[in-house]
């Protein structure tokens, strides 16, 4: 029954030859899911729907027994599921998001991409709705809520024509969209947090205190997070953040010090709220995002 | 700087360590440039940071620049002694080049016959040379038996000195191989005036009183020959070799053995050449003896012995030979005859070995038509029989052959007409039992003896000892070799009645003499002890002073009854116990004996012992001859001296081994009618010094129309210069008690540069070396501590 995941698509620099985004999506998700145990994404309303093949993966419990009786073919009775969940992809389009430290890896905001991409997929494909909001230090571009399949193509849409130029400015965001998003659901936070902690857990309590379930992917390119530079460097800062010129060998502790005490900071003050936090780098699968997001999904009490 | 540093110029890369200070400024201006979105991060980490990193950096290139600063030292070699001195004197290097030049450094050490210990040696010096630095100092000493320095004072190292220095090695007449052997003590004994020149101030003034000497290094570039330095013990030869090095050290010498030598020398050694006979007569036969020593530590077998005969190039014999390790052999000896009265060459040669002149040898032969003896007889009886001289005779004129013929020929003439006889054509006159020898004959005899005759006199019962002693001996001047005493015993025939009559053995005192010499083998030994003595006169042959030439006595007399009854001659006595017998002295170029007994049956048996008598007087006759004729065969450092009658006088030319022609001059002898003819000439420094064979041509005689068939005489080299076996550094330094440090040849210079002096100044660059070392290893660990990692 279990057939090998093709994780071919889950491993971002494969994704970054392929040029369009709902392709990916589908690649990574279909991928994905295909070699989990059990289909998640079947509704779990009474109110059926149509008929399909079965195929390897499918739970057996679904099997229309007496469809193979009469055609001694396996079936699956599928269900119209109803919609009961909303999910807000938060995507950071700022410019610190374009960064990249080798050629052939995604940008951190091309991972961000892949992810909501395929988060989107995903959620449609369970007949929920799907919201997207892109951000830089401001609204940029919003999608509302939205489950039927052509939904998917202004979500799509609305993540490739991202341009990264403006700084970040989070907290004020995040405050604007927990006040404008209405009905409870899941809030998920696609960025690289580069704004002050103290805005950012607030913006996000904000989310809590609405009774959003929210889940912050916190993406990082693998140079930030290893800091691998050797000879004399200048640094220009994106976002108008000025430039700073030192030996990286001296400073590398020192810097991955500050790092660690920042996500640290972010860390602990999710776990307060009860927000789950991930951290990404570019080079991680992108099913650690997909799992983290069925795990929390799950996890909900649904209405 | 040069006397601080020995490479001065490489101070220059001091200057290297701007290279971090640039290489720092440099990095600040050239960086790549990346963009950056966590710089939040990184500007809180610079903030943080900033006052560590200033000082790390400082730190490292503090560090950087060290290094490169003692680098640049070590380079230079700098002298410690430059530290703390400042006399400029001494931080020179004061260098002595002792260059052995001795006939062993012709030892060939590989295929090319041009590459002998010499060159090694040679080669070794020039490199001393080259390695020493501008306003070093060098002397250069060439030694064998004797020192020669090529300057008299220490040469300046600067480029026209070092210039000359290196040509001289080259070029200089001292600097070439001789055929002497080696005097180490003679060297050294004479290096503490070489080396107290370094002390000398600019002008030649001697050093203050007090004043501590320079430091120096000799160098000994030699084959290191054990024979003459150290016994098989280990200890000295010569004592004062001990006192010589002391005094070296003390001049602030250190002395550097160099053995130039090869490392496992084999030798041999033709160590003795000459004929059995020592008189060789036209158409007789005669014997030629050689001795072949191997000096090596391994048997050497089927060597090939060649005897060649007045010039021939195909050997007139060849024979084979194996020799024992260390052991000396004779060959089988060449049995020939000369046909020809004169002089006549026999070379020996032995092949082969590395070292090629001693493997030949050179004898002159004086083959004699016969060896002419005037028996003077003092006491002629009516018959023949009676004469005094009658047995002499007979023993002398014995024939050699089956077909009669002897070698020498004796007259017997009456002490009247000794004045009338032309003494120069006798080899030897003897004067038996004569009273009184005539004022004229006495004379004759005394200008015959001072030209290089040889006179014996035998005593007996006519003899005037006052005559004697006033004028013969005449207190040593006169011609008859001891004073004379009473007469002592009586006759044979008294003894032969009388039982208790005194009588005497004879005994050998002196075996070196080449007629006691015959006595002291077992068989002769006991023909010297049948012969008894009954009768003698007592002599007190006076000890030598400054004119008087010391007596040699050979035989001396010991009672027939001693005290423990053993017969006389067993027991070892000391050369002045006993009454003399046979007295010899030189006078003038010739010999004066006396025989104080008698030469007939009068005062003793020994005629009719003769296996005593006839050897003895045969021997003594040959012996006189052939030691009053011109010496034929010399030693290298020896002169050849001729001596020419005014009817033989004319140009004297000398042909060497080597084909070179010289006029030698003749010189007129004050107080006689003799001309003397010496090679080299007196006065020239060289003695001979060519081994080989030299002819000897007269031209212009006034007495003869045709030029006289030319002389010939040779000279050899001293075969103990053959022994190859070595001494090493570590046993001369244990013997000589003071430090003597071995060096290899080939590494002279390396270690000349890497000591940066010879004159003791210490290797500082190695402090310095291993700081630069110590410095990087400090670099590298604070680059990995400080993140700096080389990338």
């Amino acid at each position: 029954m279990a057939q090998t995941r093709d994780t071919r698509f889950l491993d971002p620099k494969t994704l970054t030859k392929i040029s369009r985004l709902d392709i990916i999506a589908r690649l990574v998700v279909e991928g994905f899911v295909t070699g989990l145990h059990r289909s998640p994404y079947h509704g779990f309303s009474v109110e059926f729907a149509e008929h399909r093949e079965y195929v390897p993966g499918d739970d057996i419990k679904h099997i229309d027994w007496k469809v193979f009786g009469r055609s001694d073919r396996f079936y699956i009775k599928q269900y119209e599921e109803e919609t009961n969940l909303t999910a807000t992809l938060l995507v950071d389009g700022s410019e610190s998001m374009r960064y990249r430290y080798q050629d052939g890896s995604p940008t951190k905001l091309e991972y961000a991409c892949y992810v909501a991409a395929s988060l989107a997929y995903l959620i449609l494909r369970q007949r929920d709705a799907a919201s997207l909001v892109t951000f830089d230090d401001a609204i940029q571009a919003f999608i509302p809520p939205g489950s039927s399949a052509s939904h998917r193509n202004l979500i799509i849409d609305a993540l490739t024509s991202i341009k990264p130029a403006k700084r970040t400015s989070l907290g004020p965001v995040l405050h604007t969209m927990a006040e404008r998003v209405r009905r409870k659901g899941l809030v998920v936070i696609i960025s690289d947090l580069l704004d002050e902690p103290a805005a950012i857990l607030s913006g996000l309590r904000h989310f809590r205190h609405k009774r959003h379930e929210v889940i912050v992917f916190h993406v990082l390119d693998q140079a930030e997070r290893t800091f691998p530079f050797g000879s004399m460097t200048r640094f220009q800062g994106l976002e108008g953040l000025g430039e700073v010129t030192c030996d990286p060998g001296a400073l590398r502790r020192a810097y991955l010090e500050e790092l660690d005490r920042f996500s640290g900071e972010i860390r602990h003050g999710c776990r307060q709220d009860r927000i789950d936090y991930v951290l990404l780098d570019t080079s991680v699968p992108l099913d650690v995002a997909l799992t983290s997001y069925l795990a929390t999904r799950s996890g909900m009490k649904l209405t | 700087m040069g006397t601080y540093f020995a490479n001065p110029l490489l101070l220059w890369g001091g200057l290297a360590i701007a290279a971090p200070i640039i290489i720092f400024l440099l990095t600040r201006f050239r960086f790549r440039t990346v963009e950056w979105a966590a710089l939040t991060f990184l500007q809180r980490a610079v903030k943080r940071q900033q006052r560590r990193l200033n000082l790390e950096n400082l730190l490292l290139l503090l560090v950087r620049c060290l290094i490169l600063l003692l680098f640049a030292l070590a380079l230079a070699r700098p002298r410690a002694q430059a530290l703390v001195l400042t006399r400029e004197d001494d931080v020179r290097k004061n260098v002595v080049i002792a260059l052995d030049a001795s006939y062993s450094m012709g030892y060939q050490l590989g295929s090319d016959e041009d590459e002998t210990a010499f060159e090694r040696a040679r080669r070794t010096a020039k490199e001393i040379v080259a390695g020493l630095e501008s306003g070093d100092r060098v002397m250069v000493s060439v030694f064998d038996e004797d020192v020669r320095s090529l300057y008299p004072s220490p040469r300046e190292m600067n480029e026209e000195g070092r210039r000359d220095v290196l040509q001289d090695l080259d070029d200089a007449p001292e600097v070439r191989r001789s055929e002497r052997g080696t005097d180490l003590p003679g060297l050294l004994a004479a290096l503490p005036r070489v080396l107290s020149k370094f002390d000398l101030g600019p002008g030649g003034q001697p050093p203050p009183e007090g004043a501590q000497p320079l430091k120096k290094t000799l160098y000994l570039l030699t084959d290191c020959q054990r024979a003459g330095v150290l016994d098989d013990a280990g200890a000295l030869k010569n004592p004062a070799l001990g006192r010589a090095a002391k005094e070296i050290e003390a001049l602030g010498a250190t002395i550097v053995l160099v053995d130039c030598g090869a490392e496992d020398p084999k030798n041999l050694t033709v160590t003795r050449f000459g004929t059995l006979e020592p008189v060789v007569g036209q158409d007789l036969p005669c014997h030629v003896e050689v001795s072949v020593k191997n000096w090596s530590a391994f048997a050497l077998n089927d060597l090939t012995v060649e005897y060649f005969v007045d010039g021939a190039t195909t050997p007139q014999k060849v024979v084979s030979l194996s020799i024992p390790p260390g052991e000396e052999r004779a060959p089988e000896p060449l049995r020939y005859l000369f046909k020809e009265a004169g002089p006549h060459r026999v070379e020996v040669q032995v092949r082969s070995d590395g070292l090629v002149l001693d493997n030949r040898r050179h004898v002159v032969i004086d083959v004699r038509r016969e060896v002419r003896v005037l028996l003077v007889d003092g006491e002629r009886g009516r018959a023949r029989v009676d004469n005094e001289t009658y047995y002499l005779e007979e023993a002398l004129k014995l024939a050699e052959t089956d077909d009669g013929r002897g070698l020498i020929r004796p007259e017997v003439v009456d002490p009247a007409q000794v004045s009338g006889a032309r003494l120069e054509d006798y080899d030897v006159v003897i004067l038996a039992n004569v009273g009184t020898v005539p004022d004229d004959a006495s004379t004759a005899l005394e200008a015959y003896a001072r030209q290089g005759g040889a006179v014996v006199f035998t005593l007996g019962g006519l003899v005037d000892v006052r005559h004697y002693n006033d004028d013969l001996w005449r207190g040593g001047a006169g011609l008859f070799p001891t004073a004379l005493q009473e007469m002592r015993g009586g006759t044979w025939l008294e003894a032969q009645d009388d039982r208790d009559a005194p009588a005497w053995f004879m005994t050998v005192t002196d075996p070196r003499h080449p007629v006691a010499g015959l006595f002291t083998s077992e068989e002769m030994v006991t023909w010297l002890k049948a012969a008894q003595i009954y009768g003698f006169f007592a002599a007190d042959p006076a000890p030598p002073t400054r004119d008087l030439p010391a007596p040699q006595v050979p035989f001396r007399l010991v009672p027939r009854a001693s005290d423990d009854g053993a017969v006389g001659g067993d027991r070892a006595r000391s050369i002045d116990e006993g009454q003399p017998l046979l007295v010899e002295r030189a006078f003038g170029r010739g010999r004066a004996v006396a025989w104080l007994t008698t030469v007939d049956y009068g005062w003793n048996n020994c005629v009719v012992h003769d296996g005593f008598y006839v050897p003895f007087w045969r021997q003594l006759v040959l012996d006189l001859t052939q030691r009053s004729r011109p010496a034929l065969n010399l030693g290298i450092g020896d002169r050849y001296e001729r001596l020419l009658r005014a009817e033989e006088y004319g140009r004297v030319e000398v042909e060497t081994p080597d084909g070179r022609r010289e006029q030698v001059p003749v010189e007129k002898l004050d107080d006689q009618e003799l001309y003397r003819a010496l090679y080299p000439p007196e006065g020239e420094r060289d003695a001979l010094e060519m081994s080989g064979f030299y002819t000897v041509a007269r031209a212009g005689v006034s007495g003869a129309d045709e030029a006289p068939a030319p002389d010939y005489f040779a000279v050899t080299i001293d075969p103990a210069e053959g022994d190859l076996a070595k001494f090493s550094a570590e046993e001369l330094q244990t013997a000589l008690e003071v430090p003597v440090r071995p060096i290899r040849h080939e590494l002279v210079r390396e270690v000349l540069v890497a000591q940066g002096g010879g004159a003791g100044a210490s290797e500082f660059w190695r402090h310095a070396l291993a700081g630069v070392i110590g410095l990087l290893v400090l670099e590298s660990v604070l680059a990995a501590a400080f993140g700096r990692g080389r990338r």
